[in-house]
């Protein structure tokens, strides 16, 4: 809110941290989180903000990690 | 990649368990051997008979800022962001713990410690955080914080 | 070791020793922050299919999801834009050889439910095994005398645990932690969020347990 440069939810995001791991995958970070409007379109950000379920293996684009 | 790849202990399915059990355990003892299971060492800190307790509390926060000062840079870790319900779910918060002597972690030490009424104050704990998301949902403005729990 | 360690209450400066530990040490261990409501949290209002993630991601081969988080990110982004971030971080890395400061930012574990759950019952088990120490351990039915004269006593007070134990869970959640999360986690980061909700569970807790012994009296 008073900060609106990056997502209000990496603090607890499973993610987020994952995407520091390898230089490549920064681009999560670039195009979503940090992003000052488009962590917004974040599938994660949107389905939390409306009380649906965010599985740890959700990704931004609303893919899912396959494991 | 091999059929039977090594990892290290860290790493193993389940091994999130064990040390978790191992911060359960050692967090909750403390807890208990510094006397926050203690309702009257607890209401003494409130009623500021006894600071012990605010100290070491106090303390705790320092120290912690001291260690994570030490390690990197403070900017480097995620922020919280204030809303509504910092103040007001503190509010209530606040009452309760007046009240019961306890946080979610102290009523499970007062439990371990043989006090079975602390059963009745588990119970308040889960109906109050099962009832906060569709409370949330339904009637508060603000966003949460967090996309994960 | 010394005799106060297991049989008296711990003195203040060796229990902010033990806080800072615990705080900094789980961090260090897990690049996670200490959060008991956190848990009650996963216990309480994870779906299945959240659960069922958390797991897979627990047992699955960490360089199996390595590979498969590279995939998707190829995938979603193309291999061009990907291979431009990685030749601007390479242009970055050599321009300022320091690299992004370490230890802060690393990866962390999927948390399962039942992880939570051992977290929060371990808590019980270790409150027993402090009880064992000073006080020795039985069973006891209330708070104490103190608690029993300032809440009504029997039933009443009975009520008042289930009645406050309700505005604990409640306002935990609402606020986004509890006395540790916001109060040892966030404080210590200066945190606006967690220094208002401390000042406000702090200042109201005072508050009322004024109120209680004015209203017992």
């Amino acid at each position: 809110m008073a900060d609106g440069s990056r997502c209000s939810h990496i603090e607890g995001c499973e993610l987020y941290p994952r995407f520091s791991l390898r230089g490549a995958l920064r681009i999560w970070q670039d195009r979503y989180c940090n992003h000052p409007t488009h962590h917004q379109k974040c599938e994660r950000f949107v389905r939390s903000n409306a009380g649906q379920p965010v599985p740890a293996t959700l990704l931004p684009n609303g893919e899912h990690i396959a494991t | 990649m091999s059929a039977t790849p090594r990892r290290p202990l860290a790493a193993h399915p389940r091994a999130i368990h064990l040390r978790y059990a191992v911060y359960g355990l050692v967090f909750g003892f403390g807890l208990s051997r510094i006397g926050f299971g203690d309702f009257a060492e607890v209401h003494a800190m409130f009623v500021f008979d006894d600071l012990r307790l605010f100290l070491a509390f106090a303390g705790g926060v320092a120290l912690t800022m001291v260690g994570f000062v030490a390690l990197a840079r403070m900017s480097a870790m995620p922020r919280r962001h204030l809303h509504p319900g910092s103040v007001l779910g503190g509010v209530l918060f606040g009452a309760g713990w007046a009240i019961t002597g306890a946080c979610p972690s102290i009523v499970l030490v007062q439990l371990g410690g043989g006090h079975v009424s602390a059963l009745a104050t588990l119970a308040g704990v889960l109906a109050g955080v099962a009832a906060y998301a569709p409370v949330h949902r339904r009637w508060l403005p603000w966003q949460l914080d967090s996309c994960s729990v | 070791m010394p005799d106060w360690l297991l049989h008296d209450y711990w003195p203040w400066w060796f229990s902010a020793a033990f806080f800072a530990t615990m705080v900094v040490g789980v961090w260090l261990a897990e690049r996670r922050l200490l959060g008991v409501s956190g848990s009650y949290a996963a216990a309480i209002e994870r779906t299945r299919e959240e659960d069922e993630a958390a797991r897979r991601l627990d047992e699955a081969d960490p360089a199996a999801i390595d590979d498969a988080l590279m995939r998707a990110t190829l995938a979603a982004f193309g291999p061009e834009a990907v291979a431009e971030l990685e030749r601007e971080q390479a242009a970055a890395a050599a321009a300022a050889p320091a690299g992004p400061p370490i230890g802060l930012t690393g990866p962390r574990q999927a948390m399962p439910r039942s992880a939570h759950v051992t977290f929060l019952v371990m808590l019980a088990v270790g409150g027993l095994l402090g009880a064992l120490g000073s006080s020795g351990w039985e069973v006891r039915t209330d708070l104490g005398p103190l608690h029993e004269a300032l809440t009504g006593g029997g039933a009443i007070s009975l009520l008042a645990l289930v009645g406050g134990g309700f505005l604990v869970g409640f306002g935990t959640r609402m606020a986004g932690g509890c006395t540790s999360g916001h109060g040892l986690s966030g404080c210590s980061r200066l945190q606006p969020a967690s220094l208002v909700a401390t000042a406000s569970f702090f200042g109201t807790a005072v508050a009322v347990s004024f109120a209680l012994e004015a209203v017992a009296r």
